[in-house]
């Protein structure tokens, strides 16, 4: 049982994250090339993910928005929809400060040499930029995988939610939640030390190294 | 490589009217309330080597991004080849392609060695397979004797490796023309020597430059021409015996004065 | 400071950067609180307070240590050959500067501790969130209209002091030329 709620913790994580990415990218994107009506819809959309908790997120995909739309989302379809534009708002930023400090110069020495503006981004500015970024991804996962405990207010069946009705149907709170906890504390440890390991590998080398 | 060029300069078309490469007309560029290049008109011929210089904010590095069309010029025209390329609707990105830039601080790509700096744009601007790319690009190392730092990152090569394997970068285009802006101008006084003997090198295989330096004795030795702007006009130009001996202008003559002057204290 | 006190530090930061805050709200109030008896625990706004704090106080040494990185010995040396004991180089020259390469990273902890108290209603505590879910059960509302307001509670709330004190600290750094250090 424990597993099956760890598994959908798991699963909302990664795919809130890698949806996060895309949809960050473009909103990075959008918000630095895409003129002011763009970046100002941006802005919005930005400030009320960052701005409002998680939980009222859930509340909204799961209670307002059907009925605005007269559509049906289930608890799993709501999670995966608010953490991937609630990651996607913080990713955004993260991409976007990385494109800038990657931008300017980088940007003019790949004119220089005759690639167009979409080639410079995709061979120059984004792929430095993806580097930078990874120590602000760390803090993405980590903040997007607890996060998602926030999930079972809906009533979905995470990682939490099958220990709060262990706890319950035990009356062992303590233990039931220290061993959830603990759960969450290794699944994200090793997920960074890997994110660490990784950008240790293809951070872009300098004198130090080579020394 | 001087050889290679003048193929690629001979290439259909017949003769160009006195061969010259890149040519300005009436060349304004002005920022809000600022002019800083005013009614410039100069033009390259097929192995010229000029020299831009004068004092600092003058507009020498807008004129040369104007020139290699980084900027866009406010008013004014720039000829590539006869081709206009400040008309609407010109492939810019061919026309910079042909047009090498070598910066005044480098800027090599961060993320990539020296040999990828250099393949990334005979790969995806000249769309050359992979093994030919790589090939022209350790050419071009050899040419800046680079060719045993090809693996190493900018972050691990010294200033004047950085912009030996920048000109590099600019030189494995085969491009019509190199501008170079500044290019010793931001190393270390101990660096600029091996910079400047690798500029000596390709002028000697008549590659066509417009350099922007004060590195004085080397301008003497190379340049066909010098041109002297001050406050975004070109102020005097001439050859350079004339400016080492009897700059006809006022301002001229003291900026020659004080840059002579420093170049003994060094 | 000694190495056992740096051990603590980092592992006390890194079980907090690992445990969501609703495991740990859930934890100290049921856990601690009603499993194990504690009494000020038993007390769902003291239990979620605590809880907020120790997670808080994880974020907030991240955030002090590299600001004090951020400014480094040459201050406090350069305090101190002007003949500034220890205690008046840190009062005088280091926490004025850290203070200010903090503010930012302060503002935007500020909001996220605003954002992270809305899981205390799930123990019950009458917070925002709760009064929006009464004001739809009774009389029977439509979800759409508390809810947004419910969030654009919440943005008032961290938006503006958020915004301000990141502009404010990100002015004073650029100015005074401080930056953060590593880690």
């Amino acid at each position: 049982m424990i597993l099956t709620g760890f598994l959908k913790t798991v699963q909302l994580t990664f795919f809130g994250l890698i949806m996060g990415l895309i949809l960050g990218i473009l909103l990075a994107i959008g918000d630095l090339y895409g003129g002011k009506i763009i970046s100002t819809i941006i802005k919005f959309y930005v400030e009320f993910f960052r701005g409002s908790p998680i939980i009222i997120q859930l509340f909204i995909f799961y209670f307002s928005v059907p009925i605005m739309l007269n559509i049906r989302l289930g608890s799993t379809i709501v999670g995966f929809i608010v953490f991937a534009l609630n990651s996607a708002a913080y990713q955004k930023g993260y991409i976007k400060g990385a494109m800038e400090s990657v931008y300017k110069d980088q940007m003019t020495a790949a004119l220089s040499l005759g690639l167009s503006k979409v080639q410079a981004i995709m061979y120059v500015v984004l792929p430095q930029a993806m580097r930078i970024m990874i120590p602000g991804w760390s803090n993405e996962f980590s903040s997007l995988g607890k996060s998602t405990a926030a999930i079972l207010i809906i009533g979905e069946r995470d990682l939490t939610a099958i220990g709060r009705t262990i706890a319950f149907r035990t009356f062992r709170f303590l233990e039931t939640y220290a061993f959830i906890a603990l759960i969450y504390f290794i699944f994200i440890s090793i997920v960074l030390k890997i994110l660490d390991i990784i950008y240790e590998k293809i951070k872009i080398p300098t004198i130090e190294i080579s020394a | 490589m001087g050889e290679q060029k003048k193929e690629a300069v001979g290439t259909p078309g017949g003769r160009r009217i006195a061969d010259i490469i890149l040519e300005c007309r009436n060349l304004w560029k002005i920022y809000g309330k600022i002019v800083a290049v005013k009614d410039v008109s100069l033009e390259v011929k097929e192995g010229d080597i000029k020299l831009i210089f004068g004092p600092s904010g003058s507009g020498k590095s807008t004129l040369a991004r104007c020139l290699a069309m980084l900027t866009t010029p406010t008013k004014g025209d720039v000829f590539l080849m006869g081709e206009c390329l400040t008309k609407p609707g010109v492939d810019l990105n061919k026309a910079r392609a042909k047009i090498g830039f070598v910066f005044q601080h480098i800027w090599l790509f961060h993320h990539l060695s020296a040999l990828g700096n250099i393949e990334l744009g005979l790969r995806r601007v000249l769309k050359l397979p992979k093994n030919e790319a790589r090939e022209q690009a350790i050419q071009a190392l050899k040419e800046v004797k680079m060719e045993e730092w090809a693996n190493h990152f900018p972050a691990q090569l010294s200033g004047g490796q950085q912009q030996r394997v920048g000109i590099a970068r600019a030189l494995a285009m085969s491009p019509e023309i190199i501008i170079l802006d500044e290019p010793t101008s931001a190393l270390d006084p101990e660096l600029t020597g091996e910079v400047i003997d690798t500029l000596r090198d390709l002028a000697k295989k008549g590659t066509t430059m417009l350099v922007i330096s004060h590195e004085m004795p080397f301008a003497r030795e190379v340049a066909d021409e010098m041109i002297f702007l001050d406050e975004g006009m070109i102020v005097e130009r001439g050859q350079p015996e004339l400016f080492f001996t009897k700059p006809s202008s006022e301002r001229a003559r003291r900026f020659m004065a004080r840059l002579i002057k420093l170049t003994r204290r060094e | 400071m000694g190495k056992q006190y740096q051990i603590i530090v980092d592992v006390y930061e890194k079980i907090f950067r690992g445990i969501p805050e609703l495991v740990l709200i859930l934890f100290i109030y049921f856990g601690v609180g009603l499993g194990l008896g504690f009494p000020p625990f038993k007390h769902a706004f003291t239990a979620a307070t605590f809880a907020l704090g120790l997670r808080s106080g994880a974020h907030q040494s991240q955030i002090f240590r590299g600001a004090i990185r951020g400014i480094g010995e040459e201050q406090m040396m350069a305090a101190r050959s002007l003949g500034l004991s220890r205690l008046q180089a840190i009062f005088r020259v280091m926490v004025p500067q850290t203070f200010i390469i903090a503010t930012p990273g302060l503002g935007s902890e500020y909001s996220l501790l605003v954002k992270d108290s809305s899981y205390a209603f799930i123990i019950g505590v009458p917070d925002i969130m709760f009064w929006t879910n009464r004001v739809i059960a009774t009389p029977p509302l439509d979800p759409v209209f508390p809810y947004f307001a419910a969030a654009f509670l919440y943005i008032l709330l961290t938006f503006p002091l958020a915004t301000y004190l990141d502009m404010w600290g990100s002015r004073k750094k650029k100015q005074l030329g401080l930056q953060e250090g590593e880690g």
